[in-house]
């Protein structure tokens, strides 16, 4: 079946909105027909991922131009989005760059690039959250159609909220603010959105004692093993917060580009194994114990020297309650003058942190809660900011935050819960 | 009422006095609504309301020393001090306010209270569908049934003060699902354009319906679906005015009515009306109490505005200037305040000669506690829950003006209520 | 020479010719998976480690990468080193949105397993309008 058009939709795609629109148009159309979509589905907000992340990369000539010649072609004619639109964290906070030792890097010097841009969204009334978790500040209902890139927002909304939103890209999410619509396949279906395949807690494993960084590893290893099923996860407490929901999503959508799971009993699709597997029989089924939670660990860990360079917190963002946590393992020592300590938040969390003398704790000790940027937005500086620092090691609970360290950021790392990684920060050393 | 071991030994003291008087309340709640057992509450909401020397006596008494063990959000205060020459404040009672608003915001954060400072709290703590909450503060916990499917009954300061130090409360009321269903249904006439429905429309419709309610829980049919949180934001408190049922389901739009079968429990609806352009206008008549056209305030943002909200009020106000006899005052959250800086709107609406608060009861608070000091004597308003308050509030004191946004932007320019 | 003609459904517009390069069992992600100054994929312990990528119809089961990855194949493509076109059992979305703003063509869903039928060396010619791949034997099976 071929994909039908509105009237609306076929003024959009004929130009009559604009080169900016009918490009747009053009783009969620073409992907619709790949993926088999009858129609388009009208959104009510969609999550940007701002383009000056490339620019951040060793290459010799910055190509930032390149995508800003881009956006100006997606938006051209384009005065506002049309849909609630929020944006990820930018690679640096510009009024921090040099703090954080940005500048100066050899080729690259993102923040002019990251400020433009950021003009740019501003004027087009993108709401400016930098961070990837709007879901902090956006809240959909349980069925919403939503646009957006960051995988991390993605299968958060589509886990938590039971909104629906596909894992799309950078291109599609800017695509859906300017036009207002996505091709409805995949998530926005509701038989694409049952799970899978079945992750049974072993017993062996006390979930109720999970750190973050547990979280992150059982979501890692079955993100890894997953093939694209979405996965159910059974024999977790029933009173998962949401600190802990965001470290089951972020992982999935880093080894498997998952756009989201099933947690029994605490997900809103999930009330029961069956109705979270729509009636069916699970695909397959992992039976995750403490031999999966330590293959998931050492997957994870690279670093096999003592010494720690930096300590990376809040990937994904930070809550006010990892902020707490944070400043209460710091307990008033301060971080080895040898250690960067970073705590990546969003600014609407930062402010209430400063209020209860979180933030005060962890910068009065040496480390930095950076706002509005990625809080290892270092490594995609693909070496050359762990070059110029010496980062050879990093420390984090972070399961996206180790890999991406790993892959693009040239550096080892560390992988351990929230407190192993502060007192690596304090000590300089992993313990 | 069956207590496990835990809440055995709470009641008994062993965790302590303070645990054990709340401990104490909260059964004898429960014992009051006939409730089986306790349960686990995951989150708290508190009103720091406890403004004369009695009323903040009672809450030390309460709390003492204690630390809530639960997520705790607060209230707007009565006052954002920080800004009290720009709110006008006089003098002579800085003192004062001073006084009675630092001592409570100490308190709430010796007990570890998240200071939010705000009747939208929401961002600082997602509610699950489902999850069982103890919050205070009407619009807070209507919102949180209706719209985000939580688990509450309208605590009260006590029993909320009393849920967040033992993160329990009984098991009655909302927290059953039995309880949640619909019982009356309300049609939205035909006459009437609810795709074009202002915050004040929603506002009204949920005033008119709550004078024919009593303990019953409304279920909408007809609204737009694509209804946004700060409409649905508009319509809890105004129901609760003149009925008690602390919940409501729209069609098609909140989590607990995908159908009308559903909705409504598989039974037949106790009631049925419709209310349409009729209706609505009469509602907005009622709301409003005001005599002359003179207004002295015009107040946006009970509850607190999101940053959708901040963006129309500055689209109306752009290149325009408000009236000098009038205040314009609009009240948000602070995380809001921050986005709506950045985005240049509160430059706009300054520019304009209004306000923007934070952290602070803009409405019912300020503006009917202080309105002699500041001067006020009518406030128009597009809030329902601003004006269905007054009457109660501040008879005879304030006037108040009740329509659209857009009226309220129009009329403080011109310094009259009305369009132009 | 053997000439075979499988029929799938287009994911971008436009048509290519060259010489395929096929990986049976890894995934690939665009951006992040090729190196953007020497063209070659650098994913470690990947089927194409090393391989050149550009001016090639590239055939892999399915994509992968970050949300980011699009513009990393808009970038290989502004330096002249993306394939010529992309051939998936089953295509990522993500890959789909590169193909598409980087205006190089590509198809999934065919009726039969590219992998089982394209050999790295074999010549690919695809119109993907039309959603048809000819493949020319050029090894012996």
């Amino acid at each position: 079946m071929p994909l039908s058009l509105t009237l609306e939709e076929e003024h959009m795609l004929s130009g009559d909105y604009g080169s900016g629109v009918q490009k747009s148009m053009d783009l969620l159309v073409q992907i619709g027909e790949a993926f088999g979509a009858e129609r388009m589905v009208e959104i009510s907000s969609s999550h940007l991922i701002p383009y000056e992340i490339m620019s951040a990369s060793r290459f010799g000539v910055p190509p930032a131009k390149w995508f800003e010649d881009w956006v100006l072609e997606m938006t051209e004619g384009v005065s506002s989005f049309r849909v609630v639109t929020t944006i990820n964290p930018a690679i640096v906070n510009p009024q921090r760059a040099i703090e954080l030792g940005f500048k100066e890097l050899g080729e690259i010097d993102p923040t002019e690039s990251v400020i433009k841009g950021m003009e740019k969204y501003k004027r087009m009334g993108a709401i400016p959250v930098y961070t990837c978790c709007p879901f902090l500040i956006f809240t959909p209902r349980k069925g919403e159609h939503l646009g957006g890139a960051e995988s991390v927002a993605v299968a958060f909304y589509n886990t938590f909220f039971g909104a629906k939103v596909n894992r799309e890209s950078g291109p599609t999410a800017l695509a859906a603010a300017v036009t207002g619509r996505v091709p409805e396949f995949g998530m926005h279906h509701l038989d694409s959105r049952y799970g899978q395949l079945l992750v049974e807690i072993n017993r062996g494993l006390d979930s109720n004692k999970f750190t973050y960084a547990d979280y992150n590893a059982l979501a890692y290893y079955v993100g890894e093993k997953a093939q694209g099923r979405i996965p159910v996860f059974y024999g977790l407490s029933q009173n998962l917060n949401v600190t802990q929901i965001k470290y089951l999503c972020a992982p999935l959508g880093v080894s498997a580009g998952l756009p989201m799971c099933h947690i029994v009993g605490v997900t809103p699709e999930a009330p029961t194994v069956e109705i979270a597997l729509g009636g069916r029989r699970a695909e397959d089924k992992i039976e995750f114990g403490v031999e999966q939670l330590q293959e998931a660990y050492r997957q994870l860990t690279t670093a096999n020297d003592e010494r720690v360079d930096a300590v990376t917190i809040g990937c994904p963002h930070a809550t006010l309650q990892e902020l707490g946590e944070c400043a209460q393992l710091l307990g008033g020592e301060k971080v080895s003058p040898k250690v960067k300590l970073w705590v990546g938040t969003a600014e609407t969390i930062r402010f209430i942190g400063e209020r209860m003398g979180y933030v005060k704790a962890i910068e009065d000790a040496g480390g930095f809660v950076v706002t509005d940027m990625c809080a290892h937005s270092y490594s995609y500086c693909r070496g050359a900011f762990s070059r110029k620092h010496a980062l050879g090691t990093v420390a984090t609970n972070s399961a996206k935050a180790a890999h991406y360290i790993q892959i693009i950021g040239s550096a080892k790392t560390w992988f351990g819960s929230t407190e192993q990684c502060i007192k690596a920060a304090i000590s300089g050393r992993w313990q | 009422m069956y207590l496990n071991r835990e809440e055995k030994r709470m009641l008994e003291g062993e965790c302590g006095e303070l645990i054990q008087k709340s401990m104490d309340l909260l059964v004898k709640v429960g014992e009051a609504y006939d409730a089986e057992r306790m349960i686990e509450v995951t989150y708290a909401h508190l009103i720091a309301w406890e403004l004369t020397d009695i009323l903040f006596e009672l809450f030390s008494q309460m709390t003492g020393n204690a630390k809530v063990r639960i997520p705790t959000t607060v209230n707007p205060l009565l006052f954002n001090m920080g800004r009290a020459k720009e709110l006008g404040i006089p003098e002579s009672s800085m003192t004062e306010l001073e006084r009675i608003l630092s001592r409570l915001i100490k308190a709430h954060d010796k007990m570890g209270v998240i200071p939010t400072y705000t009747c939208h709290p929401h961002y600082i703590y997602e509610l699950r569908i489902g999850e069982h909450v103890a919050l205070t503060e009407s619009n807070v916990v209507m919102f949180a049934n209706a719209w985000l499917g939580a688990r509450s009954n309208i605590e009260g300061a006590a029993t909320a003060i009393a849920s967040a130090i033992t993160g329990k409360t009984p098991y009655y009321g909302l927290h059953l699902i039995g309880n949640r269903y619909g019982k009356v249904q309300i049609d939205i006439g035909r006459d009437l354009k609810p795709d074009q429905f202002d915050y004040a429309d929603y506002g009204a419709l949920a005033f008119w319906a709550g004078k024919s309610l009593k303990d019953r829980i409304p279920v909408y049919n007809g609204l737009s679906r694509k209804m946004t949180p700060a409409h649905a934001k508009y319509m809890c408190t105004p129901q609760i005015l003149h009925s008690c049922a602390a919940m409501f389901h729209i069609l098609g739009v909140t989590p607990e009515a995908p159908t009308l079968e559903a909705t409504f429990g598989g039974k037949k609806p106790e009631d049925r009306f419709i209310i349409g352009k009729k209706q609505l206008e009469s509602a907005f008549e009622t709301l409003c109490s005001a005599k002359g056209r003179e207004i002295d305030l015009v107040c946006l943002g009970c509850p607190h505005c999101n940053i959708q909200e901040i963006g129309e009020i500055a689209q109306l106000l752009r290149g325009k200037k408000v009236s000098r006899q009038v205040r314009l005052w609009i009240g948000t959250n602070e995380p809001t305040r921050i986005l709506a800086k950045r985005m240049g709107f509160i430059d706009t609406i300054e520019n304009a000669g209004g306000l923007v608060f934070a952290d602070m009861c803009a409405g019912t608070g300020a503006a009917l506690r202080m309105s002699e000091a500041l001067g006020i004597r009518t406030v128009a308003t597009n809030s329902a829950t601003l004006a269905g308050v007054v009457p109660i509030r501040a008879r005879g004191r304030v006037g108040v003006w009740f329509g659209k946004t857009r009226v309220c932007i129009a009329s403080a320019i011109r310094g009259k209520w009305g369009n132009n | 020479m053997e000439k075979i003609v499988i029929k799938g459904r287009r994911c971008s517009k436009g048509v290519a010719q060259g010489e395929a390069v096929v990986s049976y069992n890894d995934a690939l992600a665009m951006g992040a998976d090729i190196d953007r100054e020497t063209g070659l994929v650098i994913a470690p312990r990947h089927e194409l480690q090393g391989k050149e990528v550009g001016g090639k119809i590239l055939v892999f089961p399915t994509g992968r990468g970050s949300t980011a990855d699009p513009w990393g194949f808009y970038w290989l493509m502004k330096i002249g080193k993306a394939p010529k076109a992309i051939i998936n059992i089953k295509a990522n979305p993500t890959t789909v949105a590169g193909a598409i703003i980087s205006g190089i063509p590509m198809i999934h869903e065919l009726d039969k397993n590219p992998l089982e039928v394209i050999e790295t060396g074999d010549i690919v010619c695809l119109d993907a309008n039309k959603g048809i791949v000819e493949v020319i034997k050029v090894k012996k099976s």
